[in-house]
């Protein structure tokens, strides 16, 4: 059985759901449970739905990687992507929610504090702005990332894997 | 009851059935989208406008949901904020056993009123 797996996804909106499923395929070779493999499968989506939203693709082979690695008790997703001088903004904002989402001992709390904030802003306002709380709260992870010195930035999150979440135990 | 009214969007499926007394929203499949709130909004304020205008009671149904981004959850809070600061009444169901629905949604009793105007159910 593969322990780990890589996706290389193409700037297409359309391939998030592609990577998806066959994440959820690879997953579930695991023995993990449905709820744990939907989960995990949010979490690949939401950073991959990011690396789309802020990531540099003018260079047309510019895409974004996807790593998947499952050990005994954690399952790591590693999302990179290039970005430019105009992604900065963003990783300030990335860098203060992390912050942020740190500062509760339960992620429910912070969860909770951001859909109070949403509900109050316009409907016309696209921004969701609730993808890695939801990572933290239902997703169980631990979200980080870093800048390398080739503009790739790479997000990722340690989600645990207990003993309930695997079929096989 | 009324004709259905059928909203499709890629993968999510809207239906929207007026009863004696209820609305009845029903949600299938996947919400994926980039912004899937341009699809999304105009359909749950035009619900929101009927269900006051007739004073009927919404039932919005997620249990055959299968999966729905961040930014999908994002205009139902915006509907939900905005029925807790009119008259609306509002029931939202979804699936307990499935621990995505019963997180996602349980977060949402933050909307409940006391007098059961607004209510979130896992059945």
């Amino acid at each position: 059985m593969k322990k780990s797996i890589e996706f290389n996804v193409k700037p297409d909106w359309d391939e998030i759901e592609k990577v998806r499923n066959e994440s959820a395929d690879f997953l579930q070779s695991h023995e993990l449970s449905d709820n744990t493999i939907h989960s995990l499968s949010m979490i690949i989506s939401e950073l991959i739905e990011n690396g789309l939203k802020y990531g540099d693709f003018t260079n047309g082979n510019n895409k974004v990687v996807v790593h998947i690695n499952v050990a005994t008790h954690t399952v790591t997703v590693e999302v990179e992507n290039p970005v430019d001088k105009s992604a900065y903004k963003h990783l300030t904002k990335l860098d203060k929610t992390i912050q942020w989402i740190r500062g509760y001992q339960d992620p429910f709390e912070a969860y909770i504090e951001r859909i109070k904030a949403v509900s109050k802003k316009p409907l016309h306002d696209t921004e969701s702005g609730i993808g890695l709380v939801r990572i933290a709260y239902e997703g169980n992870g631990l979200l980080d990332f870093f800048v390398a010195e080739n503009n790739l930035i790479n997000v990722s999150v340690v989600s645990n894997i207990e003993r309930e979440d695997r079929l096989s135990l | 009851m009324k004709k259905p009214e059928l909203f499709t969007n890629n993968f999510l499926t809207i239906q929207v059935v007026e009863h004696k007394d209820t609305i009845d929203v029903r949600w299938e499949g996947k919400s994926v989208d980039r912004e899937p709130s341009k699809f999304i909004s105009p359909i749950l304020v035009k619900v929101l406008e009927m269900a006051s205008d007739l004073n009927k009671r919404i039932i919005m149904d997620f249990q055959d949901m299968a999966y729905m981004n961040s930014s999908t959850i994002t205009p139902i809070i915006k509907i939900l904020e905005r029925a807790k600061k009119g008259m609306t009444k509002i029931t939202i169901f979804y699936q307990k056993s499935l621990k995505w629905q019963e997180l996602n949604f349980s977060a949402l009793k933050i909307f409940k009123t006391k007098d059961n105007r607004l209510e979130i159910k896992g059945l």
